[in-house]
């Protein structure tokens, strides 16, 4: 089971869990969750491919902490977006906030 | 025996991630969609120590369990009272988003499927100090780069919360 289709299929399988809720969902927050769902997913095939496949070990993990730390990032900014839109709309139901739609 | 057991410790991470990743964006509760994404998270740190990345799964449970759930705990402040009963969703967005995530996972399956990939045969695990002497000498400018773009969004960040005209 310690296979490398293993964990490929692991991070698949998250990224699509992840897409189905960027797709369904209308809140603000669970959107981003659902983002940083899709981001760990990458990470769990970043970390794979550095194990079983790259010849320096290494560089799979650089990959991964390059990743966490922008996800850090957005996750900072997307709060503070939330703040944003809650302070204008009253809401953060993201089928609400159209007023940009044109 | 001892395969067996870490195959079974395998299994059982691999479960906490999908399933909580199932429950975060499937349950009506907000607050209940973050615990769930909190466990999830602690799943993907278990794989991360057996993909020997230890150092990872370090950061995973201190950055994203300890920093980026608790930020997101405090948004849940602004969504609609959770005793008041959810809107009841569109039926054909849920199918909607189950077909085309169904979709993505059947071709990149086949996709998987097909492919080979050359196995490193002689692999060694990297250790801390291995990772810390390629982040000061191969990676130096990511490094550098990271912080700075740390730096630039926590302001941002402050900015864009911070001031606003409030009606």
């Amino acid at each position: 089971m310690h296979d490398l289709s293993v964990y490929l299929i692991v991070g698949l399988a998250m990224f699509a869990i992840g897409m189905y809720g960027l797709l369904e969902r209308r809140s603000l927050i669970a959107v981003l969750i659902s983002i940083e769902l899709m981001l760990n997913a990458v990470n769990i095939n970043f970390a794979a491919f550095g194990y079983f496949v790259a010849p320096d070990p290494t560089t799979g993990q650089v990959f991964v902490i390059v990743i966490i730390a922008l996800a850090a990032a957005a996750t900072a900014i997307a709060l503070g977006i939330l703040m944003a839109v809650y302070r204008r709309f009253r809401s953060i139901n993201i089928e609400r906030v159209s007023q940009l739609k044109g | 025996m001892n395969n067996l057991l870490s195959n079974a410790v395998l299994g059982l991470f691999i479960f906490l991630a999908l399933g909580g990743g199932v429950l975060a964006v499937s349950l009506k509760n907000i607050y209940h969609n973050v615990l769930c994404f909190a466990l999830s998270l602690l799943g993907v740190a278990g794989i991360f120590v057996f993909l020997h990345a230890e150092f990872l799964a370090l950061m995973q449970i201190m950055i994203y369990v300890g920093a980026v759930v608790v930020a997101i705990t405090f948004a849940v402040m602004l969504s609609p009272p959770m005793f008041a009963p959810p809107r009841p969703r569109s039926k054909a967005k849920i199918l909607f988003s189950l077909a085309m995530s169904l979709l993505f996972f059947a071709f990149f399956f086949k996709a998987l499927r097909m492919s080979r990939f050359n196995i490193n045969d002689d692999r060694t695990a990297a250790s801390v100090v291995d990772l810390g002497m390629s982040l000061m000498n191969q990676f130096q400018v990511p490094f550098v780069m990271i912080s700075l773009v740390l730096l630039v969004a926590i302001l941002g960040a402050i900015i864009s919360a911070g001031k606003g005209t409030s009606k």
